[in-house]
């Protein structure tokens, strides 16, 4: 009898990250693999399990042809960033029922050279009339909500935070102070981190301050980057695999409301009880409280993901974050909070570049390293959450 | 404004009736829920069978935000615009265009009401202004 598989992370590779990589999205998807898979000591043809972003422009096909791969296993998770712990979800129970060995995890993208995210130009089209036409159920930019301008999903993430200074009664300024800390701090991580797009450009309080307006009360920093580059990480039994320092998937959760699909707006706010309730049952899962964790990796496509994402995690109680980030909860005590840098700094790799700095953290590899790391939270609002350890 | 929405089978009632002035929600016919965004079913019972119905034309702004930055080609000379989150008086949550205002004018809870501005294919888009 051979024992419960415990599903792992085994190896993660990446690819640099840039404005303009100059490859295509294949061939980055590619590099990083390749690299993912000499780090987990596995030869890429054995690879027979692909979980990947819906997204993600190199489907599974192209990949198994690169890689000469017979695969068993294949799936995709869909709405963007959400896929971010999904992805490791979808991975860990491919392992648990043994219907792979080797699972591959990718994202590759080219949306900073490419079609950029930030902008409406992929969503909004041109009729015969030559009128701009907004299509869809999609929230940004669909049927209901592009012809009044709401376009792209920073715009929708101002709204959110403009909706939870009303909810707990917050002052702006209040608000504004603690987005300021979450992007000098995550800037100051970049600075130390080589992978990092925003390495070599430091950024203080005044320069956040003196950031243009993007969609008030969203500044300039408050937005994270657009990048070039793919993220590759390989899951499997960490029996099987022991020599190559794997970190186990303890615990995983995905949730989609009404009118979660997406970049939600038109459903309850993050922070609110059906969201909470799903996190209480990943730490259940865990056998973990929220103070335990050393690491949170929270999607931060705007910096106001961070507080929202503590409250919704547990973090902070609801309405609290804004405070306790001007405390120190994040950066001075734990858990520690987008250590990489983030999107904000590090680069926009649709959350899987948060994925292997939480991999990096629990294997004492990270450039801004919490000594003796155990546990890490890699979360997309409440969409898709993982609680890793060693 | 310069984007026109798509028209469908489901939500072509909003459209239509928008064109004649009147805001109006989705109504089960069998349990009576409300709805919008507009779906082919109640969310309660599951019936297809519904109609537009009348709405108050009243919300209460929970959220807004001015864009400064433009996204699109389309809104770049409309830029800085104002757009609130509305709670409907009936309970769906509805995102407007607020025209003609400055953010500083506006608070967050305060009561809006419907009105109706012209769209370039002949609609008309139904906006929502402090009562």
């Amino acid at each position: 009898v051979t024992a419960k598989p415990v599903p792992a992370i085994i190896g993660i590779g990446q690819t640099d990250f840039s404005r303009a990589s100059g490859r295509s999205e294949w061939q980055l998807a590619i590099e990083a693999i390749a690299a993912a898979a000499a780090d987990a000591k596995v030869a890429p043809s054995d690879i027979d399990g692909i979980v990947r972003y819906q997204y993600d422009n190199v489907h599974e096909g192209l990949v198994a042809r690169s890689l000469d791969a017979n695969v068993l296993f294949h799936a995709q998770v869909g709405f963007g960033g959400q896929a971010t712990a999904a992805i490791l979800r979808h991975a860990a129970n491919a392992i648990h029922l043994r219907q792979a060995r080797i699972v591959l995890c990718y994202r590759s993208l080219n949306v900073r050279s490419g079609v950029r995210y930030g902008r409406a130009e992929r969503s909004i089209s041109t009729d015969d009339g030559g009128n701009f036409v907004a299509s869809g159920p999609r929230i940004p930019s669909g049927d209901m909500v592009g012809p009044h301008g709401l376009l792209a999903p920073g715009q929708v993430m101002a709204l959110w935070a403009r909706r939870y200074l009303f909810e707990y009664g917050i002052r702006e300024d209040d608000l504004c102070e603690a987005l300021c800390e979450v992007a000098v701090r995550q800037r100051a991580y970049a600075n130390n981190n080589p992978f990092a797009m925003m390495r070599d450009r430091p950024l203080t309080r005044e320069d956040y301050f003196a950031g243009r307006m993007i969609s008030t009360p969203l500044r300039l920093f408050d937005y994270c980057l657009e990048s070039d580059g793919a993220v590759a990480f390989i899951v499997a039994d960490a029996n099987e695999f022991s020599d190559s320092a794997p970190v186990a998937i303890t615990a995983t959760s995905q949730f989609l409301p009404p009118y979660g699909d997406a970049v939600a707006l038109l459903g309850t706010a993050q922070n609110a009880e059906p969201h909470r309730a799903v996190s209480k049952r990943l730490f259940a899962d865990a056998g973990l409280r929220p103070a335990d964790l050393d690491v949170a990796m929270l999607y931060d496509a705007t910096s106001f993901m961070v507080p929202i994402g503590m409250e919704t995690f547990g973090i902070s109680e609801p309405g609290q974050a804004v405070h306790d980030i001007k405390q120190g909860l994040g950066y001075v005590t734990k858990p520690f909070i987008n250590t990489s840098g983030g999107h904000l700094s590090e680069a926009y790799i649709h959350g899987a570049n948060h994925v292997i700095e939480a991999v990096r953290q629990l294997r004492g590899t990270s450039a801004n390293q919490v000594p003796g790391a155990r546990s890490a939270l890699v979360a997309c609002s409440s969409n898709s959450a993982a609680i890793l350890e060693v | 404004v310069k984007i026109v929405p798509q028209v469908t089978a489901e939500n072509e009632g909003f459209w239509s009736a928008a064109k004649d002035g009147r805001f109006v929600l989705q109504q089960c016919r069998e349990c009576h829920r409300v709805w919008l965004p507009s779906q082919p079913n109640c969310p309660g019972c599951l019936s297809t069978q519904w109609d537009w119905t009348p709405a108050s034309g009243f919300g209460r702004l929970i959220s807004f935000t001015t864009v400064v930055h433009p996204v699109h080609l389309a809104v770049a000379d409309e830029v800085p615009y104002v757009l609130g989150l509305v709670e409907l008086r009936e309970g769906p949550l509805y995102v407007s265009r607020i025209p003609d205002v400055s953010e500083e004018s506006l608070q967050l809870g305060q009561e809006m009401v419907v009105r109706f501005t012209p769209l370039p294919d002949g609609n008309k888009l139904p906006v929502f202004t402090p009562a």
